[in-house]
């Protein structure tokens, strides 16, 4: 194996619970550590086991990860008496998370991982504290723009989409229907920040030297083409620090094993980019695993 | 609450071990159910071990090797390796418990390696199967109907249509569908148990059947249904079990027997 994993207590009375997930070789040195965390109300190992598989991967690139669950979910306890909202509550676990790292590996700075709900936390931490080097956005923040409403009819090429149509419709297969609805409901009612604020947060965090990877998908969501991100801010240029991937086959929890191996593979080789330079190698005794060798496929980069 | 690793250096197991609100000599092991439905019952295995702990239990939940936060990747657990994972969840119990007495509370697929486990030698005090899946072939037919179903939601179809090496977002690799599909809870030998309890949202012949094989093999079992009054007004909830309130009383309440037996 290419990794060790530790029980990793933390917070208050050691109420925090995570696991920690070390390279078995020689970490790179300086990196920053990867905190994940619970999406929505799954537990700390995510959907389909997501991040299990990408802490064991980054391992095997040299990164230490920390994937844990917030307050009163998963593992976690919390307080009777802690009364905090939840997205507060979620922002200062995430930074109990950062300083149990530093007091006990040491760590001086941190990538946070937001996956859908968690990416609230993972940019409110991102944009206020200094030590946040990088923030990776699965399936952040997406606002419907013109090039979404000019791209919408383009859907109705999509052959699955007359498939799904018919089967519930023509052929009445409502659980089908009730599934549709339920995911709408489930995945799309969040609180987001203003256009304008996320491309003030964007700017600050670039112009702090942090690295942005943000990854959408296709499907039913409110996104539509690789660039509509710098639409939804008004930032046509980009930015060198920003980088952006949208893959149209993908849903939003990645439920197929491919989409998933696509992501890891996409986190991994953005990490090495922004946080393995000179003489930060990875050590031989470390190698990435076989399944973080290849270039992401150009499906992805459409 | 206490979060630890387990078993073997190559193949350790994560599970939470729950201590007892006062002195006890018997445990309580929590058999996850599978794939899908394992992050669908986290929320209500955390509840019922805290609940079951507060009653006086000793209690483990644990992830099978391949699942959760154990070793092994996604592809390599089969009803075989989570049957010989009950096994040494057991021992790890009876470690941290000293209990005389060990119970199984399995849901799903769970309570089919649950089962099987009192088959190959291991005497439970009560054994609890909790939506049992009694025959894996009629498990994997419902699985693969769900499957085909949430890539048609999910606008997949064309990717995945005859695919047959992945399930409900999980690898499903040969070897583990042959295996999965042979499970027969009706079949084979019979189980070592004090007792045994079959609990469903709706009373099926499976069930009969399994209750019928069970007390032929000498072991007193109980065939009972627990609904949430929606079920109970008609309304089909399917994995909405999971989270059922009646059924973690229910649970709570039939152990509650073994604290004083």
């Amino acid at each position: 194996m290419t990794y060790t994993e530790k029980i990793f207590s933390f917070g208050p009375s050691g109420a925090l619970q995570g696991i920690l997930v070390e390279p078995r070789g020689r970490r790179i040195e300086n990196a920053p550590a990867i905190l994940t965390w619970n999406v929505g109300l799954h537990h700390h190992i995510g959907p389909h086991r997501f991040f299990v598989t990408l802490t064991r991967s980054l391992a095997a690139l040299g990164f230490t990860s920390l994937r844990f669950d917030i307050s009163g979910l998963g593992d976690s306890e919390v307080s009777r008496d802690d009364t905090r909202p939840d997205p507060e509550r979620a922002v200062a676990d995430v930074r109990e998370a950062m300083a149990a790292l530093t007091k006990q590996r040491q760590f001086q700075t941190f990538v946070p991982i937001g996956f859908c709900s968690s990416v609230d936390a993972a940019h409110a931490v991102g944009v206020s504290d200094p030590r946040v080097v990088g923030v990776i956005h699965l399936e952040g923040y997406g606002f419907r723009t013109k090039g979404f409403y000019l791209r919408y009819p383009l859907r109705f090429l999509n052959r699955n989409r007359w498939e799904r149509l018919v089967r519930m419709r023509v052929l009445g297969d409502w659980e089908a229907a009730a599934e549709a609805s339920q995911d709408r409901e489930r995945v799309y009612v969040r609180d987001y920040p203003s256009p304008k604020k996320l491309q003030s947060d964007i700017a600050a965090l670039v112009a702090r030297g942090a690295a942005l990877l943000l990854i959408y998908v296709g499907g039913d969501t409110d996104y539509a083409y690789k660039e509509q991100f710098y639409e939804m801010i008004d930032e046509r240029a980009g930015s060198n620090r920003v980088e952006l991937d949208f893959y149209p086959d993908a849903d939003h929890t990645f439920f197929l094993e491919e989409d998933r191996r696509r992501v890891i593979q996409r986190i991994g080789f953005f990490l090495r980019k922004y946080f393995v330079t000179g003489d930060r190698r990875i050590s031989a005794s470390a190698p990435p695993s076989s399944r973080m060798q290849a270039e992401p496929s150009p499906r992805a980069e459409r | 609450m206490k979060p630890l690793f387990f078993g073997e250096a190559e193949r350790r197991l994560y599970g939470v071990y729950h201590p007892p609100a006062k002195s006890s000599r018997h445990a309580v092991l929590l058999c996850y159910p599978g794939m899908q439905e394992y992050n669908a019952a986290h929320w209500m295995f955390r509840r019922l071990a805290t609940s079951l702990s507060r009653e006086g239990h000793h209690v483990l939940r644990f992830d099978y090797f391949g699942t959760g936060d154990s070793d092994g990747e996604s592809d390599v657990t089969t009803p075989a390796s989570a049957v010989a994972d009950v096994h040494t969840a057991i021992r790890e119990l009876r470690d941290l418990s000293r209990a005389r007495e060990v119970s199984l509370v399995g849901l799903r697929l769970g309570a089919a390696c649950a089962a099987l486990a009192c088959s190959e030698g291991f005497a439970a005090r009560q054994l609890v199967l909790w939506e049992p899946v009694i025959h894996g072939d009629a498990y994997v037919k419902e699985l693969e109907t769900l499957d085909e179903r949430r890539n048609l939601v999910l606008l997949h179809a064309d990717r995945t249509r005859g695919r047959r090496d992945e399930l409900l977002g999980f690898p499903f690799t040969a070897e583990v569908r042959a295996s999965t599909e042979a499970i027969d809870l009706t079949a084979g030998a019979p189980i070592k148990a004090k007792r045994a309890v079959i609990l469903s949202s709706d009373e099926r012949a499976e069930h009969r059947a399994l209750r019928d094989w069970y007390e032929r093999s000498g072991v007193p079992t109980e065939l009972r249904t627990v609904q949430e009054p929606e079920e109970a007004a008609g309304r089909r909830l399917r994995e909405r079990p999971m989270l059922s309130n009646a059924v973690l009383l229910e649970l709570a309440r039939e152990l509650r027997g073994s604290l004083v037996g």
